[in-house]
């Protein structure tokens, strides 16, 4: 095991100092580092992830610029506020992106025999088999 | 003598053996002291929340072992004569190893110890910190760190408390270099890596520093602000700061590897620490093993926190807290705090002054670790002088950092105090 104390002093006022600077110096480098290492690899992950959307979005771009269609209107169930389908499809498009996916109709779903709750713990549990 | 004599010699007999048994011959008068302090912390735990989670189960490892001091009892070898143990029983021969003593055969009879002595070579063994990290990493998000790295520095500057506080209790000349170095962890704001600092370098002070850090982690909604505001302007707890860009999930996984190879190369003795805590973040960021997350995250993490809890507190016997040195660790882990707080927020002005005002002091505080409660402050009080800033996520950079950074801090008291 390393032993950064090879000075070995018994003045407390040494030792005090030692320890301050030593560790003081040690933590900033140690995350200094760190804080270079995950700027860079940071920095590269998100650029080329960037690049790769981009090239993904610049055909549908084109192909929309081409032939502009005009977008369907999802049939709506009565009922369903404006601000659900909104959120509805800002869901669809995190998940799709502008890959081309439509919303074509919005309506409620059947009530289901189990609650939600149950639904969700049965999922949890039998998941993984 | 008839029947009733005997019957009623023997009860006043077993009364006797019952009352010389009892804690109330047997113990200390620093034991009573002991509980109504244990039933003090049960009071904060219960009725005012203070890290109920921690604190309840120290407290009532503290109220049990000064009832009775038993429970933590190492095992013995009772020696008894071969011939008074056939006696007693039957004639038939016992199977354990005998000795010879001055020519009489004497059988090594174990005995248990205390319930308490086998749970606590998790603490002793330094098993237990490393599974709380484990948990802790499970449960952490490092995306606001990873989305703004600068957030490290801020995690580095809160452990000046640590380095501090050393000098502190050297200064008292009370304290060896170890006992200084374990109380000055007090200031990393984080009870695992207290404790594990502690086990290994001075393990006699368990009780009192355990106490003294969840203490004051408690209390960091009551400690900070005040620190925090005299050291800031108005101005500056106003800045409202930019969204964080958004972290890609290949980033999530990349973090746990590389702090881990980096930091373990670099500090070994922080590897425990650090490399469980790592672990737990690796198991959440893949998606995987969502089992296993789950279960580092819940019941394992419960289960640790239980048994770490009762026996910390169990170390904290009359003969142990009610010392000099107590009111020192308690004094000084309070400063250490207070410095730790201010260098966040010092190094924070600094980072203000150099990002032309981008950056609010305000989240240096979050760097002494105590996650999320420090990161909580920042927020509060960043929102008392502009209702509309949202500074909790910016605060968990640092806050985050922090447990790194007190982690590595670690290291290097083990590193050359050891």
């Amino acid at each position: 095991m390393p032993n950064f104390l090879a000075l070995q002093t018994d003045d407390p006022v040494v030792l005090s100092l030692t320890i301050l600077v030593t560790g003081l110096i040690v933590v900033f480098l140690v995350l200094i580092v760190l804080t270079a290492i995950i700027k860079g690899y940071g920095t590269a992950i998100f650029n080329i992830a960037n690049k790769e959307e981009k090239t993904r979005e610049e055909p549908v771009v084109a192909a929309r610029t081409a032939t502009p269609v005009t977008q369907a209107v999802p049939h709506v169930e009565a009922g369903i506020p404006g601000e659900v389908v909104a959120a509805i499809a800002a869901a669809v498009y995190s998940l799709d992106g502008m890959s081309g996916s439509a919303i074509h109709s919005i309506r409620r779903a059947r009530k289901a025999s189990r609650s939600a709750w149950g639904m969700a713990g049965i999922m949890e549990n039998t998941r993984p088999f | 003598m008839n029947v009733f004599q005997e019957v009623a010699q023997g009860f006043v007999d077993a009364l006797q053996g019952i009352w010389t048994s009892s804690g109330f011959i047997g113990n200390d008068p620093r034991n009573y002291i002991m509980i109504v302090i244990a039933l003090a912390l049960l009071y904060l735990a219960i009725k005012k929340e203070f890290e109920p989670l921690l604190l309840l189960p120290i407290a009532f490892g503290m109220l049990l072992v000064n009832v009775f001091p038993g429970i933590t009892a190492n095992p013995s070898t009772e020696m008894q004569l071969v011939t008074d143990y056939m006696a007693a029983h039957g004639n038939v021969a016992g199977n354990y190893p005998i000795v010879l003593l001055n020519g009489q055969e004497y059988y090594q009879i174990p005995t248990n110890g205390g319930l308490f002595y086998y749970l606590y070579q998790g603490v002793k063994l330094g098993i237990y910190p490393p599974l709380i990290f484990l948990g802790i990493g499970a449960m952490t998000d490092f995306g606001p760190l990873i989305a703004n790295p600068k957030s490290f520095l801020l995690g580095a500057a809160a452990q000046l408390g640590i380095f501090l506080t050393f000098i502190g209790a050297m200064a008292l000349s009370i304290f060896t270099p170890q006992e200084a170095g374990s109380i000055a962890i007090i200031g990393g704001a984080d009870g695992p890596t207290a404790i594990y600092v502690t086990s290994i370098l001075a393990p006699h002070l368990l009780g009192p520093i355990a106490v003294a850090a969840y203490s004051y982690m408690a209390l960091v909604p009551i400690i900070q602000p005040p620190i925090m505001k005299a050291l800031t302007t108005k101005k500056e707890r106003m800045i409202v700061m930019e969204q964080l860009r958004p972290v890609t999930k290949l980033e999530k996984i990349l973090f746990p590897i590389l702090v881990t190879i980096l930091i373990s190369l670099l500090l070994p003795d922080a590897a425990p620490l650090v490399g469980m805590l790592m672990l737990g973040n690796l198991m959440r960021e893949s998606g995987v093993v969502s089992r296993i997350s789950n279960t580092a995250q819940n019941e394992l993490m419960n289960i640790i926190t239980i048994f770490l809890g009762v026996t910390v507190g169990a170390t904290a016997t009359g003969e142990v807290f009610l010392t000099p040195q107590t009111i020192g660790i308690v004094v000084l882990g309070l400063l250490a705090f207070g410095f730790g707080t201010a260098g966040g927020v010092l190094f924070g002005k600094l980072m203000c002054k150099f990002s032309g005002g981008k950056i609010n002091p305000l989240i240096g505080s979050a760097g002494v670790s105590a996650v999320p409660m420090a990161a909580r402050v920042s927020q509060k009080v960043g929102q008392q002088d502009n209702p509309g800033n949202f500074l909790l996520m910016h605060a968990m950079g640092p806050n985050v950092a922090g447990v790194i950074g007190s982690a590595v801090a670690a290291g290097i008291l083990i590193s050359i105090l050891r």
